[in-house]
């Protein structure tokens, strides 16, 4: 009955039916399954199934995202139901926003359900926000990385601003930060002391394993 | 391609559709002065969602003062012999990363890269209007007011460029007005004209509303320009993409006449459609042109100039793909009858600038063209008599008639047409014929120097921002 279930979880994620995952996961709660099961062997094995179509080419990015925002539904629903120390398993978690005076959120969120379906914890804190605001999330979260996007020449400076202010907090050796956005170049992000830059949506996934040295 | 009563459907009906949506949602104007303003001149604000709404009285109001004869200048006041003849083709920009002309190796873009650059088009034949094309980085926040400057100062052909920063709007005014010799005699002859981008659908930043009215209060022409992304900012099906890219354009036309009425405007698009295996935006798709082209449409459709992204490429060398996608990005801008074609040296998704690109970008031009003349119509009497004349087996060669008229054909001057022999003799690639003429141009290619009294005005006013600032001798 429960691997019946598990399946059916899994199917929703892969096929993209946000109501139908939610409604599955309360039933789940109903009768009395093991929430840490449900993410582990329902929806988790939806996600891995989506990344494997993206990566052979079935899949596009529509269905990615679609499939890692289905995931986040039943995950509202499984998360608060965990007992005890139970804790979901995530690769890292990683803080993200557009630096302020940036509201270009597009590629941010990109980024941000890339990360979410490849097994980070995402905490998206949106567009325009100031380096306080992003060092606010960053303890909150206790987070492994940030990631601070910009797409237009006049707000990049602003990354520079935000790396200077999370070193003079005391952060730094805490937090790996990574950078993005159609202006930002290699030297730049280097010159602003970050510790990588991605130029895509799918770099930025490489990159953010290789800043907290987990396999793929 | 388009049949002429299917462009009038479309254009009809993504009128009409963005009318509805600016009736019944509107548009966002993200600060509370702007929307006490456009309160006060009548448009229906909700003050709280920061969402203004459009009444079908404002918007005959605006298309009633809606200038329909933008024209642009040059330096010394002439209208370029094509504008509004024939497509006109203009620089790419602004992107922070050129193509080294030397090595090659892609690097962030200089000061000196956008002097370059701008006299390189100067020199081109076939552009038409001039571009930047790179961002200054090395010029930090002042960058843009650095490339306008050197514009004004490296060519005298019409040129377009931006400021993200609304105080840079004055200072660039003040050195627009100055080389025309007064407020009143660049309004008569606008030989600038700026770009505003809005953040698909419905949206604009504080800084760039700002930047808008102070242009509009100048009377600078401004070009509405939306840079769209279909499947991602916009619908993914082409005729829903076009429907938000005029939405948001008709919005602003709307508000700007009603605020400025007789503000001269452009309709410029360089959107394109989201590569959804990557999530980048590919700019060489056949999708490029294809859209933008209705942005020419609905420009016809207004009766104002169309500024269009096009002649793009997603290569990052100048080989085949380069060949084919510059080509089959500009072919549709062509059909729709764009004013302006925006993409001179672009390459990389537009977001590096290549030298030998751009050199080119100008042989390109030339051939399409060409081809755009077609068969033309006219009395073949004197052809006719000559067939007759030289019926069986005759020579057209030596025919006077040939001689007055071969020279209409196509002549390149980079591509080769050599035999494989000759070729293979002469060993130069076409990278490497367009790297030595950009070197050419750049050593002998004195753009017309500006007056030394106007030139000493605009380096003042350079200085109140860049105490240093001064133009290379």
């Amino acid at each position: 009955m429960s691997e019946e279930l598990f399946t059916k979880l899994a199917q929703t994620v892969i096929d993209g039916e946000p109501e139908d995952a939610e409604a599955l996961a309360k039933e789940a709660l109903e009768q009395g399954l093991d929430p840490l099961e449900c993410i582990n062997k329902g929806l988790m094995v939806g996600i891995h199934k989506v990344g494997e179509l993206f990566s052979c080419g079935d899949f596009y990015l529509p269905e990615l995202i679609i499939g890692a925002d289905v995931m986040k539904r039943a995950l509202d629903v499984l998360e608060p139901a965990l007992l005890g120390d139970q804790k979901r398993e995530v690769v890292g978690k990683v803080v993200i926003g557009t630096v302020k005076g940036d509201l270009h959120e597009i590629g941010k969120t990109l980024v941000a359900t890339m990360l979410t379906a490849n097994g980070f914890q995402v905490i998206d804190i949106g567009v325009d926000k100031s380096a306080e605001e992003f060092i606010a999330a960053i303890r909150e979260a206790d987070a492994d990385i940030v990631g601070a996007s910009a797409l237009l020449t006049t707000t990049m400076l602003q990354q520079k601003i935000l790396v200077e202010a999370i070193s003079e907090v005391g952060l730094r050796d805490k937090v790996k930060i990574m950078l993005g956005g159609a202006p930002v170049t290699e030297s730049f992000a280097h010159e602003a002391g970050a510790d990588g830059f991605a130029e895509d949506a799918i770099s930025a996934i490489d990159l953010a394993f290789r800043l907290i040295d987990a396999p793929e | 391609m388009v049949q002429s009563n299917h462009r009038q459907e479309i254009a009809g009906l993504v009128h009409d559709k963005s009318v509805e949506i600016l009736r019944e949602v509107g548009f966002c104007a993200p600060e509370a002065g702007i929307l006490a303003r456009l309160d006060s001149a009548g448009f229906p604000v909700d003050h709280e969602a920061q969402m203004v709404r459009i009444t079908p009285d404002l918007l005959d109001t605006a298309l009633k003062t809606l200038p329909r004869d933008v024209k642009l200048y040059d330096r010394n006041g002439e209208i370029p012999a094509r504008f509004e003849v024939d497509a006109c083709f203009m620089g790419a920009g602004t992107p922070v990363k050129v193509f080294d002309l030397h090595t090659g190796v892609q690097r962030p873009a200089t000061r000196l890269d956008v002097c370059q650059l701008v006299a390189i088009q100067d020199a081109l034949t076939q552009v038409d209007i001039v571009r930047p094309t790179v961002t200054a980085t090395d010029q930090g926040d002042f960058s843009d007011l650095v490339e306008i400057a050197e514009l004004l100062r490296n060519t005298t052909k019409p040129v377009v460029h931006r400021t993200l920063i609304p105080e840079h709007v004055d200072a660039a005014t003040e050195m627009l007005f100055t080389l025309a010799g007064g407020v009143a005699a660049f309004r008569s002859r606008p030989f600038f004209a700026t770009l505003c981008c809005p953040i698909s659908p419905g949206y604009f930043t504080p800084e760039n509303i700002q930047c808008m009215l102070r242009w509009a209060e100048s009377g600078v022409p401004i070009t509405l320009l939306s840079m769209a992304m279909g499947g991602a900012s916009a619908p993914a099906t082409l005729l829903g993409e076009l429907i938000v890219i005029n939405t948001d354009i008709l919005a602003w036309i709307v508000a700007l006449q009603i605020l400025f009425p007789g503000t001269p405007l452009l309709y410029g698009s360089v959107s394109a459609v989201l590569d959804m295996r990557t999530g980048l935006l590919p700019l060489g798709a056949p999708e490029r042109g294809m859209i933008n082209s209705g942005a020419a449409i609905m420009g016809n459709y207004y009766g104002i100039p169309s500024m269009c992204g096009g002649l793009s490429s997603d290569a990052k060398q100048l080989d085949a793909q380069a060949g084919f996608e510059k080509v089959t990005t500009a072919i549709p801008l062509m059909q729709e009858k764009a004013t302006i074609i925006y993409g001179v040296g672009a390459t990389d998704a537009g977001s590096t600038i290549s030298y030998t690109q751009m050199i080119f970008d100008d042989e390109i031009i030339a051939g399409i063209r060409r081809m755009w003349q077609g068969i033309t119509l006219h009395d073949p009497t004197e052809e006719v008599e000559l067939i007759k004349s030289l019926t069986p087996r005759g020579n057209f060669l030596t025919a006077r008639h040939t001689v007055r008229h071969y020279r209409q054909h196509w002549y390149p001057k980079i591509i080769s047409r050599d035999t494989y022999s000759t070729w293979l003799e002469k060993g130069e690639t076409i990278e490497a014929i367009c790297r030595r003429k950009a070197q050419e141009i750049i050593a002998n290619h004195q753009p017309s120097p500006l007056p030394t009294a106007i030139e000493s005005e605009l380096e003042i006013i350079m200085r109140h921002h860049l105490p240093e600032f001064r133009f290379e001798s």
